[in-house]
């Protein structure tokens, strides 16, 4: 279960990036927090991964507080950073083995590598490709896979969809679908709205550091999503 | 698309089927594991980079280069000191204990036999005094092989200068990017949401680099050795190995340091080319501007006369000594002539110019002695600078440097007394002799006989006499090490990586 309380940080220079946001994703539930670049959504992650202080609230994973049970929080918790973020001049498995056994996961073998490469839907013939040769949906793809490696209950997806192709979209899409079928709980951080429908159990909307807005899956089936994100990054309207 | 974890290993599948049991399926992962894997992985890294291989091969290079050049050196000079020696046996053979007055009687300090480990400067400051015991002479200090001044004197390549220009060279280009390449990457944000202390990563870190620089600097210090051993001019003794050890051990160390410092700077920038520039920066400031600097402000603080200063303190002298005799002296008669009145003028005469040669003596040793302490004073200042503390720090333990300069002078200073002694006791034998010493027309005409002068054979620094005068500066230098240790870890842990 990933959990804020009233979670809230101001940075030295005095700039609220986000005020006491409240949120809670049970297991098997996937939460979409939108917002615009600057809205605070990186904040959120950088909380939850304990990467900053929070200067009010709590940020909590399985009831494990970050600020003060880091490592217990970060055992119980996954990330997927945005953009490139593996030893390009590794290959695929390698990364893979690093962060995993880095990261205290399970000893497995190469086997067992292998298998979680294939169930992200990476190719065969990828496994001992160096990283720099892929594109940015393979390389989510590796860190699904460094997800799915570490088994941790709570999952921190920063812009997993953020340029990839359409096609690699929805074969991450179905695997984040999956995760939320295994009983994780997944917090995922989006500035595009095309994926949101499909996977958000409940969304949130960030705005200045502001939870402005929070639907449940039923109600944003029947809401013009586009036009109320554009209202809220334009400014126009206030917490409903 | 398959998504199905029954293909898993036992053991990992154990955890995933473990229903909702996530809170325990990642177990805490041991403190050695960690920067265990962290080492592997950065060796590994390191092992795909050119950086690493120019670096060690550079330094094997320079290495195997210094161990022929330093062989070359060490056989000139030894080849020096032999003619001299040859040369003042020839002269020794036949004379008379009056002929001992006038020759000179040199004092050789030794090729250091290490000189592939440390030089010191050895090369460059003069290794002969050749001293002869007549108030009418005047000794020389000067160098057996003697070179072209008019050549660039070039620095040695020893393993002083591996250790200070490349290991340093090698560890900022090695890790400058260590943690601000891998936050622009953004592999540390990954990294630190691991369930791991920052400090295991930073001490994998240290460790791979560390060992990635130590590896080719051991390589090419027994293959350095090796070489000098096959070429007939190191004795490979327990001493020399000892010695040797404790220069490698100082490599060793500046190589963890060197990568602390890097690592330091990676972690207070946020992009590897600020990194390098800084570490750029830090390396001129080290190696050049604060061993020149101290150089400028040792002259500054302790001046050294100029030649005419010399010059009119040589002519004080002499008028000094004409006056304490009241002009008197200077009359030298043929010793069949003087012994009518008991060499009465001669005596005085020889006193006069006794009492000149002692001042003016006194004024080259006041010299030399401004000389070392001005060069031991910009020592002390260039240790500001981590290379050069060292440097002083291999030169002290085996024995070199400043130090073996100072011990070579006080013991040809002594070595002459020691003669002094013996040839005053070879003509106080002869009944004969007018005994006016050390003026060879008024000394025995006896030969000097079986039983010859004593010979120069200079001391070196014992191994315990080198631990314990370089005290000071290891503890000086484990402060810094410490100190640069917990910043990095700081900076480190405190480090920006969202």
């Amino acid at each position: 279960m990933i959990e804020a309380i009233d979670l809230s940080k101001r940075y030295p220079n005095g700039k609220l990036a986000l005020d006491a946001l409240n949120l809670r994703v049970e297991p098997g539930e996937i939460y979409c927090l939108l917002g615009p670049k600057g809205a605070g959504k990186t904040t959120v992650i950088n909380l939850f991964l304990g990467l900053t202080e929070p200067t009010a609230g709590r940020a909590l994973i399985n009831g494990a507080d970050v600020a003060t049970d880091p490592l217990q929080a970060r055992r119980l918790l996954a990330f997927l950073a945005e953009g490139t973020i593996f030893y390009d001049r590794l290959s695929v498995r390698k990364n893979l083995e690093f962060f995993t056994r880095v990261g205290g996961g399970p000893r497995m073998t190469r086997d067992d590598y292998e298998m979680i490469l294939r169930e992200v839907g990476l190719p065969e013939e990828s496994f001992d490709q160096k990283v720099m040769d892929f594109g940015p949906g393979a390389i989510r793809k590796l860190g699904l896979a460094v997800v799915l490696a570490k088994d941790a209950p709570a999952l921190l997806l920063d812009e997993p969809f953020s340029g990839v192709d359409p096609k690699a979209a929805a074969e991450l899409v179905e695997i984040i679908e999956r995760l939320r079928d295994r009983g994780k709980a997944l917090l995922v951080t989006l500035q595009e709205l095309i994926w949101v429908r499909q996977l958000a159990d409940r969304a949130g909307f960030l705005q200045e550091g502001r939870q402005v807005l929070a639907r449940t899956r039923e109600e944003l089936r029947y809401e013009d999503l586009e036009r109320l994100y554009l209202d809220y990054t334009r400014g126009g309207l206030i917490a409903r | 698309m398959v998504f199905q974890m029954s293909g898993l290993s036992a053991p990992v599948r154990s955890l995933r089927d473990d229903g909702r049991g996530f809170a325990s399926s990642v177990p805490e992962t041991r403190s050695g594991d960690v920067v265990a894997t962290v080492f592997r992985h950065e060796v590994g890294l390191a092992a795909r980079s050119f950086r690493f291989w120019a670096a060690a091969f550079l330094l094997l290079a320079l290495m195997l280069l210094g161990a022929v050049t330093s062989a070359a050196r060490h056989r000139r000079d030894a080849t020096g000191q032999a003619d001299i020696e040859q040369a003042y046996a020839r002269r020794l053979a036949g004379a008379t204990v009056a002929d001992a007055a006038e020759i000179s009687h040199p004092a050789l300090k030794p090729p250091w036999r290490l000189a592939l480990v440390v030089d010191g400067g050895q090369a460059a400051t003069p290794d002969t005094l050749s001293q002869p015991l007549s108030a009418l002479e005047e000794p020389a200090l000067r160098r057996a092989a003697e070179e072209n001044p008019r050549l660039p004197a070039g620095e040695p390549l020893d393993w002083l200068f591996g250790i200070r220009i490349v290991l340093s060279i090698g560890a900022f280009l090695l890790c400058h990017g260590a943690v601000c390449g891998e936050q622009r990457g953004g592999t540390l944000k990954l990294l630190f949401s691991l369930p791991i202390s920052h400090w295991k990563i930073l001490a994998g870190k240290f460790l791979a680099a560390w060992t990635c620089l130590a590896v080719p600097f051991l390589a090419g210090a027994v293959v350095s050795l090796l070489i000098a051993a096959s070429l007939g001019d190191l004795q490979l003794t327990g001493e020399n190995l000892l010695r040797a050890a404790l220069g490698a051990l100082a490599g060793l160390w500046a190589a963890a340091f060197f990568v602390l410092l890097a690592l330091l700077v990676s972690s207070l920038t946020r992009d590897p080319s600020s990194s390098l520039g800084v570490l750029a920066l830090l390396w001129v400031a080290a190696v050049v501007v604060v061993p020149a600097l101290s150089v400028l402000l040792a002259r500054r603080l302790q001046p050294l006369p100029t030649d005419a200063e010399i010059n009119q303190q040589m002519a004080a002298a002499r008028l000094t000594a004409g006056r304490e005799f009241a002009g008197e002296g200077e009359r030298w008669r043929q010793p069949r002539w003087a012994v009518v009145d008991g060499y009465a003028w001669e005596k005085l005469s020889a006193r006069v110019e006794i009492r000149r040669a002692a001042l003016q003596e006194e004024i080259r040793r006041q010299l030399l002695g401004g000389k070392m302490r001005q060069a031991f004073l910009a020592r002390t200042l260039a240790s500001l600078s981590p290379p050069s503390l060292v440097q002083d720090i291999a030169e002290r333990l085996t024995g070199t440097g400043l130090a073996r300069d100072q011990a070579f002078l006080d013991q040809a200073w002594a070595f002459r007394a020691a003669l002094e002694e013996r040839v005053r006791r070879l003509d106080a034998a002869d009944p004969a002799s007018p005994h006016i010493l050390f003026f060879r027309e008024y000394m025995s005409p006896r030969p000097l006989g079986p039983d010859p002068l004593p010979r120069f054979a200079f001391r070196e620094q014992t191994l315990g006499e080198g631990v314990s005068s370089a005290q000071l500066v290891i503890l000086a230098f484990a402060l810094e090490t410490l100190l640069l240790a917990a910043s990095a870890l700081l900076a480190f842990t405190r480090y920006n990586a969202g």
